[in-house]
């Protein structure tokens, strides 16, 4: 199947007017227009997913880049992209892709079938939904993911984590792994940045961990936004306590781009001090991206300290976890190899 | 010019004028009509097709890491 395809999830409203009920956004779309996202238009009277097919962006990345540290670590992973996105922020990296409409972009036609032998092709273990927002091509995403699944590959989403949670169920039952972007502990903030509200992400972080998927999250550091401590405290103690302490967590430095140009760089010193307090608020792991070469982007023993992943940049130095496999039909697990402390994550797949 | 023919021309002019109000008022609400109706065409266009998607083919330079795509 290639073209708009049709999107089910929603409601008509008076006039011919169609109420998408993908994320809570909620768009009234009118006849010939789109939702909020672009991508998702009111054609003839019914809600179609017009970039089902036509993704803007592949590439076969290093899962590193997602980033996921603890899921495969030193696989290749597919990603692909469609225009269109739900938020709008303002620190958008990739905004000439998410804030651009279908018929402003160059597209490839691979539908589904096409785009799992296409990973399979470049031999990657799993294939990423990435670079702008899954969800807003939800259709695509789900289909490519059952034909994955099918043919024993992985699915991974890299996501705002902005949708509502009956069409989330479903998709989290063809998902392996999810990098959510948790951008502030701040509904205001959510508001002023994004265009949108914070209660939302955090419900799609705990319904998708109660899912099974594997969770990590991603926290870009702004300067005068969130980088102080309070906020990233309280953020640290929710995700204890309402998640996982072992939830791996990425505390990103920002670069000015898109509407906050105004804005510096995050300073190191900045990113590390945060480091500290996540891991005081009782994080297990917690790494800093963006940073080349700096210490943070390896995985240590959260016991005795011991170096387990080695990274620089998106390279796997060296991995030494040692791995335990498991039986036939599931993952094994992996422990230090000095105090045999478990380490969360999906080492390899069955 | 007799009085009778004075006053049957200035009738003709009169039924002229109101000939060609009515005309531009019937012109002008037929047009208003189509326009409303381009307006909303474009939802019908989509419908029928994609032209407006630029399709390009997939190379294998474009499958390299880009790393100024974050994600």
């Amino acid at each position: 199947m290639i073209g708009p395809m049709a999107a089910e999830r929603s409601v008509s409203r008076e006039s011919g007017i169609l109420e998408c009920q993908l994320c809570p956004k909620l768009c009234r779309i009118a006849p010939g227009e789109s939702g909020e996202c672009r991508v998702r238009v009111n054609l003839d009277g019914r809600l179609r997913a017009v970039t089902f097919g036509f993704p803007s962006a592949l590439h076969v990345d290093p899962i590193e880049k997602k980033p996921l540290y603890h899921f495969l670590p030193g696989s290749s992973i597919l990603s692909v992209a469609t225009v269109g996105c739900n938020l709008h922020c303002k620190n958008c990296q990739n905004w000439e892709l998410s804030q651009r409409n279908p018929e402003q972009a160059r597209v490839y036609a691979l539908p589904p079938a096409q785009l799992v032998a296409l990973a399979q092709r470049e031999r990657c273990p799993s294939i990423a939904y990435t670079y702008s927002e899954p969800i807003v091509f939800y259709e695509y995403t789900y289909e490519t993911s059952q034909r994955a699944r099918a043919a024993g590959l992985a699915n991974v989403l890299v996501t705002a984590g902005y949708g509502n949670r009956e069409p989330m169920r479903e998709l989290f039952a063809v998902t392996d792994a999810a990098n959510v972007d948790l951008k502030f502990f701040d509904d205001h903030l959510y508001r002023q940045i994004c265009d949108a509200s914070l209660a939302p992400v955090l419900d799609f972080i705990v319904q998708a961990r109660a899912a099974g998927v594997w969770v990590e999250l991603t926290n870009l550091v702004i300067p005068t936004l969130n980088d102080d401590d309070g906020m990233m405290r309280r953020m640290c103690r929710w995700i204890a306590k309402e998640v996982s302490a072992d939830l791996p967590l990425h505390l990103s430095r920002f670069a000015p781009r898109y509407q906050l140009r105004n804005l510096p760089p995050t300073p190191v010193a900045t990113l590390l001090r945060l480091r500290q307090v996540a891991r005081e608020a009782g994080l297990r792991h917690v790494y800093v991206g963006n940073v080349p070469g700096n210490d943070g982007e390896s995985t240590r023993c959260p016991r005795d300290g011991t170096l387990l992943v080695d990274r620089t940049g998106y390279l796997v130095r060296r991995n030494g976890l040692q791995l335990q496999r498991g039986p036939a039909d599931r993952a094994g697990v992996a422990r230090c190899p000095t105090c045999r402390q478990l380490i969360p994550g999906v080492w390899s797949r069955p | 010019m007799t009085e009778a023919h004075r006053s049957s021309t200035l009738f003709d002019r009169r039924k002229l004028l109101a000939w060609v109000l009515g005309g531009l008022a019937g012109s002008l609400g037929a047009g208003a009509l189509a326009l409303s109706s381009f307006a909303r065409r474009p939802a019908r266009l989509l419908a029928r097709e994609l032209p407006y998607l630029h399709v390009v083919p997939l190379t294998r330079d474009d499958l390299e890491v880009d790393h100024e795509l974050a994600g």
